[in-house]
């Protein structure tokens, strides 16, 4: 059977004006975005003087050389990887089966238990009482603390329900006069079909858990628990700093020939460190974003 | 196939859980209970260093210190094990926040902030120092009495003493003009603002840009806090005051006055518009950010300013890389007029922030041992110049850094860090170009390491002017003041004193510009008493005023400088 | 007396009872539980003597924000730069993903939609830094643009003008974070029956005609939950970091906003109870606003969003 539609003039005008637009968003974000992997690898202090744009003037590599030179750097990598993975497999199993649970418009407590859960994204008690909640479950400077207080984001709860709402009803309906019981419903059927926007929660948690590094900062203090991005926060720190430190000075009187970096380079490279695993990651995510998924489910 | 890749899936996540259970378990003892304390009186060569946490609330340390060979022998020397972990910037003010509200303390506390104090965080050291601080006495001598806490006139803290005269390398906040500008208008004598505005004006006649842009002849950022290092500070050393940041304080009476709403400051401002109307101003410069500011500076085109030079050590390094080494900076000191003297390089006396063992501190005598140590000579020389026979050697008597030491000093900024050599330059010692009592200085960043740093255009330059190194054209004769520097006198926080502060400082930041834009002097009178009207019925900066006359009155009393 | 149905009602929905109990607790726990701390608002709240024993001041610090000239410039602000960033990023971001979804090249609709979402990454500080960059008076590429074409004589100082403010951080919000929003509605779009198209086609829909027909409705739902509670967020949409950073002294008195307000004089001055009180502010206006346009949903889609 020929399912090609056919493509006339009027087609490939919207193809062709389509593309360009595209074109020009693709231009206008990824120019900075380019601008940045640039200056990561231009001498910082030849940065300080502007004008770098489309490639590196001086190329160096000392601005990634303070991070890799740091002693933590295996643990900090090690314990980001394992949060990251852990984490984002909890949060989205627990998300979607949630979020199913609230998609049951017949379930007794629908509505209370959906807007239990939406007001927390507006309603907060403040970082102190957090503090002592976390301090109390003996949370703290505890590897749980990565997973635990982060497992559930209204947002994604919601986005997740709505999708689960596209789904045909007659799914569901056929499973229940099976016998299936509301478990293996959500287990068997809602969660495979609703692949996409798994994909789409797993990628948001995932780079939520890889950028976090407020939580290591303030409910850690055993430097096994350190995380990639705290050590990243505080390399910029320090740059930051040591601008102001006499001790630097002489070092700057004469001539700093060096690895001298600048905190606007090492901003650079950090972002450029932050970035990189998402991006590559995304392309397996991807797959998840087509058509049909849900054809396959109701034929069969 | 899928059933596969479940199977896989679900693999994944029992190993990793079975990690993370791992992790979790081994690292939920977490922190502070490692080591024992050593007990008392009793201490044998044989048993265990005391463990000491502690925090340092400053970005600058680099985590290779803790493994560094001074560092090692420092806990050798002190029997103790410190365990050091940094705050860093973003963030400081939740995590200060958080350890204030949950009492967790670790032992001693670095770079406090009065905020610990009123929280109670601290324990007062007077006792200690008097049974187990002998070198901290002696060093410190009858300045103890001015770490005292204006509440209950006890100690918190130990800063590095300033109680010597400490000769000045590179002075702060001071006028900087370009090397070229100077060469170019035949080395002039800068006494007054006059004498730089002539001298700009001459040199731009002729100069117009560099690289293809534009100079920029008075150099200005004015976001956020560059505006008390570019605005508010410059007036005051022009018109011959000491470091008191907003207070303008009456030398008898010591009544403290806004400084932004006073005659000098209006007069600066004036200058200031001078330059704009000549001009010589960046018309940008009150919405100027940091990082810009420091291209500008980097790129060569910023010819003069009032700033304090360290903060463009690396634009300067900068420069002389790319090959411009006669765009630095040279170092003057500068007033309003002839006839005021200029105090801007005036050391008084004062201390805000320091190291203090806490009350959650289990053996604060091991603490309060340990920072006497860095005080005795042995102690002092150990942080700043290193081991003997590795990073210095004793020449005629005197200390000399090991030429290698210097070479690598000078190329890698993360050489001190893991040499642990000079680098925690606040600790509770001294430090800088101050004369131990051998005689000989504290640490290697004194006058004449300095001179040896200095590039083939700046000796050029300060031949000409007839010194060696820059501090020598400051006068440091001028009056101290005998309550030290006003903005080391801690503001309650919470206060209504400290609001008014913090609403003053919004205002100006959204007035000044205005004013120094000016078209003439009309308009510049009209905005700038609406300005000093505002500051004091809508900010109301009287009661931040009031607050600070009788907080420099208490200091006086407790100093013993008043009754 | 409960009706003995919802006994058995509840023995029917067991397993989703089940499936559910856990993260109640959890919620209760970690987001309930702190709420205890909004007692802080109503007293002086010291540290060092611990939330029972501070004094109690009832409303003041409500009172001393209420009062104070600069805040209702800070209302509007935050009020005007949130509806902008919901309309024009809600638009921006369908809008991007209809276009990718319209794209038949596979490498091409990757490529770009990865390219998309990078700004997502870059933070608000390097941001900003760009913006002064790109508007600078003295070698931004917009002004020399605009100098070279002839429209303008002289270069404009786009950061210094307070009114601009908000078009500008509204252009940033979008730039950042359009992107990235888009991964969401394109995977809504996946969802829509294909047969649904060529049903379309058969009955001679055009490119447009099948957006307008089949793709938007089909993910409006999506659209819905997003915007009401996009609006619900619209007092904490713009953060604290875009307003702080890409402001500067001449746009204070349009860029200021709640977040920067409760820095300033909250969290910086470590008034706690101050930043409790602004809080509460925060999520009471939060939630007025949040069911309201709920029931306004109502209206466009059936059932109401939440």
């Amino acid at each position: 059977m020929n399912n090609r539609i056919r493509r006339n003039k009027g087609d490939r005008v919207f193809d062709g004006i389509n593309a360009l637009l595209l074109l020009i968003v693709g231009v206008v974000t990824l120019y900075p975005f380019w601008n940045i992997l640039v200056l990561s690898f231009n001498n910082a202090l030849d940065t300080l003087r502007g004008g770098v744009y489309l490639w590196p003037r001086s190329f160096t590599l000392d601005n990634f050389k303070m991070i890799f030179d740091l002693p933590q750097l295996a643990t900090a990598f090690g314990n980001s990887f394992l949060r990251t993975i852990i984490g984002s497999l909890l949060s989205v199993g627990s998300t979607a089966m949630l979020a199913y649970v609230i998609s049951r418009r017949d379930f007794l407590f629908q509505k209370l238990l959906q807007r239990l859960f939406v007001i927390t994204m507006y309603v907060s008690g403040g970082l102190i009482p957090i503090y002592f909640v976390i301090k109390g479950l003996g949370l703290l400077d505890n590897f749980l603390v990565y997973l635990i207080p982060m497992l559930l984001q209204p947002f994604y709860l919601l986005i997740a329900r709505s999708y689960m709402d596209g789904l045909p009803a007659s799914l569901q309906e056929s499973a229940q006069i099976d016998g299936a019981n509301d478990f293996i419903i959500f287990a068997k059927i809602i969660f495979p079909l609703s692949m996409p926007i798994i994909a789409t929660i797993l990628l948001f948690v995932a780079v939520d858990q890889w950028n976090a590094w407020f939580d290591t900062f303030i409910y850690t203090a055993n430097e096994k628990l350190t995380t990639l991005q705290y050590e990243l926060v505080k390399i910029l720190s320090q740059s930051t700093a040591s601008v102001r430190n006499d001790a630097d000075l002489r070092s700057k009187l004469a001539g700093g020939t060096g690895v001298v970096s600048t905190p606007q380079s090492i901003r650079m490279a950090i972002t450029i460190v932050a970035t990189i695993p998402i991006v590559v990651v995304y392309p397996f995510v991807q797959k998840y974003f087509v058509h049909g998924m849900t054809l396959g489910a109701v034929k069969g | 196939m899928r059933r596969g890749k479940k199977r896989k899936i679900a693999g994944v996540l029992a190993l990793s859980l079975m990690t993370a259970a791992f992790t979790a378990c081994s690292n939920g003892g977490g922190n502070g209970e490692a080591g024992s304390t050593s007990k008392g009186a009793n201490e044998s060569a044989a048993s265990k260093p005391t463990h000491l946490s502690m925090f340092t609330f400053t970005e600058e340390v680099q985590s290779s210190l803790t493994d560094s060979p001074v560092w090692k022998k420092l806990m050798e020397k002190t029997h103790v094990d410190i365990d050091l972990q940094t705050i860093s910037g973003a963030g400081a003010d939740e995590k200060r926040s958080v350890m204030i509200a949950s009492g967790e303390y670790p032992d001693i506390l670095d770079r406090i902030d009065e905020r610990f104090i009123d929280a109670g965080a601290l324990i007062p050291l007077d006792d200690l120092i008097e049974e187990y601080g002998p070198n901290i006495k002696k060093a410190w001598g009858d300045s103890l009495n001015k770490l005292r806490n204006p509440k209950d006139n006890k100690i918190y803290f130990l800063p590095s003493p300033k109680n010597r005269p400490e000769e000045i390398v590179e002075p702060g906040g001071t006028l900087l003009v370009q090397y070229d500008v100077l060469e170019k208008t035949g080395y002039p004598k800068l006494k007054t603002l006059d004498d730089v505005y002539n001298m700009l004006m001459e040199y731009t006649a002729e100069n117009k840009q560099i690289d293809g842009k534009p100079f920029i002849p008075w150099g200005l950022w004015a976001d956020s806090w560059g505006y008390n290092q570019t605005v508010n500070n410059p007036a005051l050393w022009a018109y011959g005051f000491t470091d008191d940041s907003d207070a303008y304080v009456d030398q008898k009476t010591f009544d403290v006055t806004y400084f932004n709403t006073t005659d000098s400051f209006k007069n600066y401002l004036k200058f200031l518009n001078k330059l704009y109307l000549g001009g010589l101003l960046d018309k940008n410069g009150f919405i100027t950010k940091y990082d810009e500011f420091n291209s500008q500076v980097a790129s060569g085109r910023v010819l003069a300013m009032i700033y304090n030079a360290g903060l463009i050590s690396e634009d300067e390094a900068a420069l002389r890389q790319a090959g411009m080494p006669e765009r630095a900076y040279a170092r003057f000191p500068i007033v309003a007029e002839e006839g005021i003297q200029d105090r801007s390089q005036v050391y008084s006396e004062s201390y805000d922030t320091g190291m203090g063992i806490t009350v959650k501190a289990k053996d604060p005598v091991a603490a309060i041992k340990f920072m006497d140590y860095l005080l005795s000579e042995e102690g002092n020389v150990l942080l700043n110049w290193g081991i003997e026979g590795v990073h210095y050697d004793i020449v005629d008597g005197k200390r000399v850094q090991k030429p290698e030491v210097t070479k690598e000093w000078n190329s890698d900024p993360a050489y001190r860090w893991q040499q642990g050599v000079n680098s925690l330059t606040w600790w509770p010692q001294y430090n800088g170009a101050i004369k131990l009592d051998d005689g000989d200085y504290a640490s290697p960043f004194n006058t004449d390491a300095i001179y040896a740093s200095y590039d083939d255009q700046t000796k050029k330059v300060l031949q000409q002017y007839g010194v060696k190194y820059w501090g020598q054209l400051f006068d440091t004769t001028g009056t101290r003041t005998p309550y030290g520097f006003a903005w080391t006198i801690p503001i309650e926080s919470g206060s209504k004193a400290e609001l008014a502060s913090a609403k003053a400082n919004e205002l100006r930041h959204i007035m000044v510009g205005d004013i120094v834009m000016s078209g003439d002097d009309a308009t510049f009178d009209a905005k700038w008493n609406d300005f000093v009207d505002k500051l004091r019925n809508e900010s109301k900066i009287g009661d931040w005023e009031k607050a600070m006359s009788e907080a420099i009155q208490t200091r006086l009393k407790l100093w013993g400088v008043t009754q | 007396m409960p009706k003995p149905g919802i006994y058995r009602k509840l023995v029917r929905q067991r397993y989703l009872l089940a499936m559910c109990l856990p993260f109640v607790a959890w919620v209760l726990v970690f987001s309930y539980t702190p709420l205890f701390g909004w007692i802080m608002a109503f007293k002086d709240y010291k540290p060092a003597i611990g939330i029972l024993q501070s004094e109690w001041t009832g409303f003041r610090f409500f009172k001393e924000f209420l009062v104070d000239p600069r805040f209702y410039e800070i209302v509007r602000n935050t009020f005007v730069m949130g509806i902008l960033n919901v309309v024009f990023g809600t638009a921006c971001a369908i809008l991007l993903a209809l276009m990718l979804n319209e794209v038949r090249n596979k490498f091409f609709k990757r490529s770009i939609q990865t390219i998309s979402y990078l700004p997502h990454f870059v933070s608000w500080v390097i941001v900003s830094n760009i913006f002064y960059t790109v508007l600078s008076t003295d070698g931004g590429v917009v002004n020399n643009l605009l100098l070279w074409v002839g429209l303008i004589d002289e270069p404009i100082n786009w950061m210094a003008q307070g009114k601009l403010f908000w078009v500008i951080v509204t252009v940033g919000q979008v730039w950042k974070e359009a992107g990235w929003t888009a991964i969401i509605y394109f995977a809504a779009m996946t969802s829509i029956d294909k047969t649904l198209y060529e049903a379309g086609e058969v009955d001679g829909l055009g490119r447009i005609g099948k957006i307008r027909y089949i793709t938007l409705p089909g993910i409006m739902p999506t659209i819905a939950i997003l915007t009401v509670l996009n609006i619900g967020n619209l007092f904490n949409a713009s953060g604290f970091d875009p307003s702080y950073l890409l402001g500067n002294n001449m746009t204070l008195t349009y860029s200021d906003n709640l977040a920067v307000y409760t820095y300033r004089y909250g969290l910086q001055m470590s008034r706690f109870s101050m930043s409790a009180a602004l809080g509460i502010f925060n999520s009471v206006i939060c939630l007025i606003l949040l069911f309201s346009a709920n029931k306004l949903s109502g209206k466009f889609i059936e059932g109401k969003a939440i």
